[in-house]
């Protein structure tokens, strides 16, 4: 049950948690609060040391997959998905981030969350979203995996929505829920084209290379194999746009900073919003076989970096600033994507989770600590009260600026870099745009520790002092964010990188070989982003040191500035940028709008024909009704005249029939 | 003896009848009444196997006295079992009266033996014979509740307008004998098929199913079925609805080959029943009469079936390899497990007076359990999968559409959707409308809750597993 043929079960992953849930749910009006939180994290805990156990197995084993099959979940012609579970190293990756930092932001919740009204509804859903995440990564096909997929985005409901007595809340839930839903149908479509022409289960997309080949593809109203791979992987790469908050779909996520940090941290920083990344990391030869296809996921993700750098340079929030350079990163995961980096995308997905998570988690401590305030301009001077999450958060931002050579950051994002620049599918253009974003990162992580951190308290609160539940996940992760990037060290250094080397036994012939060898060139890039950092980060000295005024100028008093202000600031760019380049307005304008319009439309046909129709049936179905019912008045004599009269009317029909 | 040895099943269950109507009068007490119901049930049961018994491996009509009396065919006989059965099933779950237990049981069996004649009778003197048996017990059941005025009115109405209808039969009987010269109905069909049918012939099978449609309750026919289903017992009613007219169906069976000539009769019976049935009953709030009215559009229903004939269309499209005549047996049994269970479930709930959708309000809070049954029962009838119901319209539809009709089967799902609405009225007040100021009794024993969710079960499991009826039918 728990060893197949002496490797351990990988059912076992999703299923700790699924059951904590189970029984958190189930006896949830029967259990004090704070049994939930021990029930939920000893689930994830027994989770996290099964992956480790799963994942030591593989890798010692020098395994390049394990599969386990259960049962035939959907069996109906091409559409074959069954209830398997697959591991390779891309599974024990992302695992090791579902249930590790997972573990770390569910102790980091039981003390964040306690005394919350909600406290059981949020640590069964949280067990919830655990098992639908690792199912998501565990699956051994893409239907197994949509059943994660879609169970994450309603856990990510639930819990951005865990406050719902406000309703700005639920209406941030609904909004990032219908707009991943957006995505979903494409992703659906895009499973059923690949259901149809290769199949669904992972082991069976090398079959891919025959559809590029083939120009002739029977009921697909004579559209080519290559046509198809394009139709396929747009379909894939909006999907995955919708799940992981990139352009053109990226409107969701900042506004999902309405649920509570440690759901940010975990749902919306760590694990769901990379399972796009995980989807084109799984499909990876389908992409790659278009250049067309391989060129639109690099734009998707360097404008998505832009983007989001742009707009988290002046946001006053520090969850939405973290919001915004999240969906940055995972552009910077997809421009890895984009050029054919599939091990290094993982790379940063990995050591994003790792700093991304701390950040939340030390900007959590920072508002639990001064009680619910979320504006930075309000803060300031927390260095020396909150020393520890001071540091931590210090290791946090400067691996997201990736500060050269000490940081996570800088290895993953240089590596990526060095890709867009070397590789056949990169381009100059977009590796300056690139390391512009870069430089805007830098700059806005800086701005966070200087305005936060640094100087005298702008306003006089009073600090109160997290606990250790709240501090120890923090210096955790910070150990990670800065030597998690020791894992693949840049070969100019002379070693091995470890995980690149470990990652083509799974992309194999599919990874882009650099087309530039000359090492001084890549020294060159090297040195260029790590200058970019600290230049960054020297700008912001000259821009948000305490001695400053807080730039850029605001409209009235910045500290005043709620996100819902329609202009906070003086500058018509700024305001622009803060509102996320308009984008909510564009898209209430254009696609809400419209549709407004055409269901109305709708509901009036509805309502006028439609309903007119069946009210005029049921008006004569009440006037047949009104006639047969005259008859039944309960006399015999009537009743025997009735009959008296159908018999006759029986024997005429016979009678002129029998004429005839 | 060994001449009548074949009709040894009749004779059981009619002398075990007389046998209990004498038994009755002696003591009036709780251990005679449990007696009487256990010693009925054993006649019942031995009346079946003996059925079951005599036929095996009997080729030709039962001989009477030189004439062909009762038919051994295997369809008939699964018919007469089943409609044992549904006597068993009322002596189980009726409640008994407190006085007169002896005449109740006995009038059940004589019922019973009335049907088992009429489902088998081979020539016409049989035909009448059984359904004169079984009309008789009928009108002394149906007005049971003596001391009730609606009660003796109900059983009058049935007894003028059967006698009326009687005659029309007779009638017609008579004018078909002077034609054909014979009784027996395999002649009169091989004599009808060979020559054309002149107009007396046509009139007297004219005349034949108005007494027919009469018992089937098929408009224009039927309007006795709502005062008299309401007046009966619960159980009683269940039983006019069911193994009455099914024993009526299985005695019209041989009379097939007037598909021939008359069958824009049948169709019209058909199509009027169910478009009337349905339409009738919309905004009944009686639920005894919702249910009458809606056996009317069930009657439609059957007919669309029997329309189909007995043979196997070759172009098929639907179920090919369903008959219209065994589609019509399914449905009987179909038919007979949903609407039992839900008269004999009203007859538990019902007060003084007439039963109303508003008395049902609160029963679901009350007895889940039988309101529970109630809801399975009524979910059939509606025809809703996955019970028992949807299967039997299906298969009667199918059948249709595989003859050849294109109409009945498309007015028939009119009607359907038209009589969810007052099904769904009535699970509506079962459930989800807040109870009235005073709770509505329920009187059902622990033995009659046992057998109310045994029937619903049985309603269910028929529908997962249909073909077991078929079975049933092929092990005669």
């Amino acid at each position: 049950m728990f060893y197949n043929n002496g490797l351990p079960a990988l059912w076992l992953i999703p299923a700790l948690p699924a059951l904590g849930a189970l029984i958190i749910f189930i006896f949830a009006s029967r259990m004090p609060a704070r049994a939930a939180g021990i029930i939920a994290c000893s689930a994830i805990s027994l989770s996290f040391l099964w992956v480790l156990n799963v994942g030591t197995t593989l890798v010692l084993g020098n395994h390049h997959h394990f599969v386990e099959h259960h049962w035939n979940w959907i069996a109906a012609g091409p559409f074959q998905g069954s209830a398997s579970f697959y591991f390779d190293l891309v599974t024990f990756a992302f695992t090791f981030v579902v249930a590790g930092v997972g573990l770390l932001i569910h102790l980091y919740s039981y003390s964040y969350m306690k005394g919350d009204a909600g406290e059981r509804r949020y640590f069964g859903y949280f067990n919830l979203f655990a098992a639908a995440m690792l199912v998501l990564v565990t699956a051994e096909n893409a239907f197994f995996m949509f059943l994660g997929w879609e169970g994450v985005g309603a856990c990510s409901f639930f819990l951005i929505g865990h406050w719902y007595q406000k309703s700005e809340n639920t209406v941030a839930a609904t909004k990032a829920f219908l707009v991943t839903r957006l995505g979903d149908i494409f992703l659906l479509i895009g499973l059923f084209l690949t259901a149809t022409l290769v199949g669904v289960s992972f082991s069976q997309q090398s079959a891919w290379t025959q559809v590029a080949t083939s120009s002739f593809i029977p009921g697909f109203g004579g559209l080519t194999g290559p046509q198809l791979i394009l139709i396929t992987g747009i379909c894939f790469l909006l999907g995955a746009a919708g799940k992981s908050a990139q352009v053109p779909l990226q409107v969701w996520l900042p506004d999902a900073m309405a649920g509570p940090t440690p759901v940010s941290a975990l749902i919306h920083a760590a694990t769901m919003v990379t399972a796009g990344v995980y989807l084109i990391a799984r499909f990876h030869i389908l992409f790659a076989l278009s250049p067309n296809l391989m060129l639109a996921v690099a734009i998707v993700g360097v404008l998505t970096a832009f983007y989001g750098a742009t707009s988290a340079f002046v946001q006053t929030d520090i969850k939405r600033i973290l919001a915004y350079s999240t969906i940055s990163q995972i552009g910077y995961m997809f421009l890895g994507l984009g050029v054919g980096a599939w091990s290094l995308a993982v790379f940063h997905f990995f050591t994003h989770a790792f700093y991304k998570a701390l950040l939340f988690m030390a900007a959590g401590t920072v508002i639990h600590s001064l009680h619910n305030e979320q504006n930075i301009y309000n803060m300031g001077g927390l260095r020396t009260k909150l020393k520890g999450t001071y540091l931590a958060f210090l290791a946090g931002a400067a691996s997201l600026a990736g500060i050269p050579f000490i940081t996570a950051g800088f290895y993953s994002k240089d590596a990526i870099l060095w890709n867009t620049l070397s590789t056949k599918w990169g381009s100059p253009v977009i590796y300056g745009i690139a390391m512009l974003t870069a430089l805007m990162t830098a700059i806005y992580s800086f701005r966070l520790i200087f305005v936060v951190f640094h100087g005298t308290p702008r306003k006089d609160i009073h600090v109160h002092l997290p606990d250790r539940l709240l501090t120890w996940p923090l210096y955790i992760l910070a150990f990670f964010a800065i030597v998690a990037g020791f894992l693949n060290l840049p070969i100019v250094f002379g070693v091995t990188p470890i995980w690149e080397h470990s990652f083509a036994r799974v992309f194999g012939e599919w990874q882009a070989e650099p087309l530039i060898h000359s090492h001084a060139v890549e020294w060159m890039a090297l040195l260029g982003s790590g200058v970019l950092a600290l230049g960054g980060a020297g700008i912001a000295w000259l821009l948000y040191s305490p001695a400053k005024a807080p730039m850029p100028e605001p409209a009235g008093d910045i500290a005043t500035v709620e996100n819902n202000t329609p202009a906070p600031y003086k500058a018509v760019w700024a305001n622009f940028l803060f509102h996320g380049w308009k984008m909510d307005g564009f898209y209430n304008k254009t696609f809400v709008r419209g549709f407004r319009i055409t269901s109305g439309v709708i509901a009036w046909i509805d309502r006028v024909f439609v309903d007119g129709i069946f009210e005029a049936i049921q008006a004569i179905v009440r006037g047949f009704h009104a006639l047969v019912i005259f008859f039944q008045n309960g006399r015999v004599s009537r009743y025997a005249m009735v009959m008296l009269f159908g018999a006759v009317a029986i024997i005429t029909i016979l009678l002129i029939g029998s004429q005839r | 003896m060994g001449h009548y040895q074949p009709l040894l099943p009749d004779l059981i269950l009619a002398m075990g009848a007389t046998f209990i109507l004498l038994l009755g009068p002696l003591r009036d007490s709780q251990n005679l009444r449990d007696f009487l119901r256990w010693i009925s049930l054993g006649l019942v049961a031995a009346t079946a196997a003996t059925l079951v018994w005599v036929n095996h491996g009997m080729a030709t009509p039962y001989p009477l006295v030189g004439e062909g009396w009762l038919t051994t065919a295997p369809l008939h006989t699964a018919f007469a079992v089943v409609f044992l059965a549904t006597i068993a099933w009322t002596i189980l779950a009726s409640t008994v009266p407190d006085e007169d237990a002896g005449e109740w049981y006995s009038m059940l069996l004589f019922l019973g033996t009335g049907m088992i004649i009429l489902a088998r009778a081979a020539n016409l003197a049989a035909v009448f014979l059984g359904l004169e048996v079984l009309s008789i017990s009928l009108y002394i059941l149906i007005a049971f509740r003596y001391s009730k005025r609606s009660s003796l009115r109900g059983g009058i109405m049935y007894l003028l307008l059967a006698g009326f209808a009687s005659g029309f039969l007779l009638f017609g009987m008579a004018l078909i004998y002077a034609v054909f010269g014979t009784l027996q109905i395999a002649e009169i069909r091989t004599l009808a098929l060979a020559t054309d049918m002149g107009p007396m012939a046509k009139v007297g099978f004219g005349l034949l199913l108005v007494g027919v449609g009469f018992k089937l309750a098929a408009v224009p026919f039927h309007m006795w079925t709502p005062e008299v289903y309401e007046s009966s017992p619960g159980t009683v009613t269940g039983l006019i609805a069911s193994s009455s007219k099914g024993a009526m169906l299985a005695a019209f069976i041989p009379f097939l080959f007037l598909l021939e000539t008359h069958w824009s009769i049948i169709w019209l019976f058909a199509a009027l029943s169910m478009v009337g049935g349905n339409l009738l009953g919309l905004r009944e709030i009686r639920v005894k009469r919702i249910l009458a009215y809606s056996s009317i559009a069930h009657i439609g229903y059957v007919l669309t079936g029997y329309l189909a004939g007995d043979t196997l269309s070759a172009n098929a499209a639907f179920l090919p390899s369903i008959t219209g005549v065994n589609a019509v047996f399914f449905y009987v049994v179909a038919y007979a497990a949903s609407i039992l269970g839900a008269f004999a479930a009203l007859g538990y709930i019902q007060g003084e007076r007439d039963l109303t959708l508003r008395d049902l309000r609160g029963v679901g809070r009350r007895n889940p359990v039988l309101a529970f049954c109630l809801l399975i029962f009524v979910w059939s009838l509606a025809g809703l999968p996955p019970a028992v119901g949807f299967f039997g319209k299906i298969y009667l539809f199918s059948a249709a559409i595989n003859a050849g009709y294109f109409w009945l089967p498309l007015i028939g799902l009119l009607g359907s959707a038209i009589g969810i609405y007052y099904y769904l009225r009535i699970i509506v007040h079962l459930f989800m409308m807040p109870a009235d100021a005073s709770d509505p009794k329920v009187h059902a024993s622990t033995l009659q809750e046992w057998v109310m969710l045994g029937s619903a079960v049985a309603v269910i499991a028929l529908g997962l597993f249909p073909e077991t009826i078929f079975s049933f039918l092929r092990a005669f």
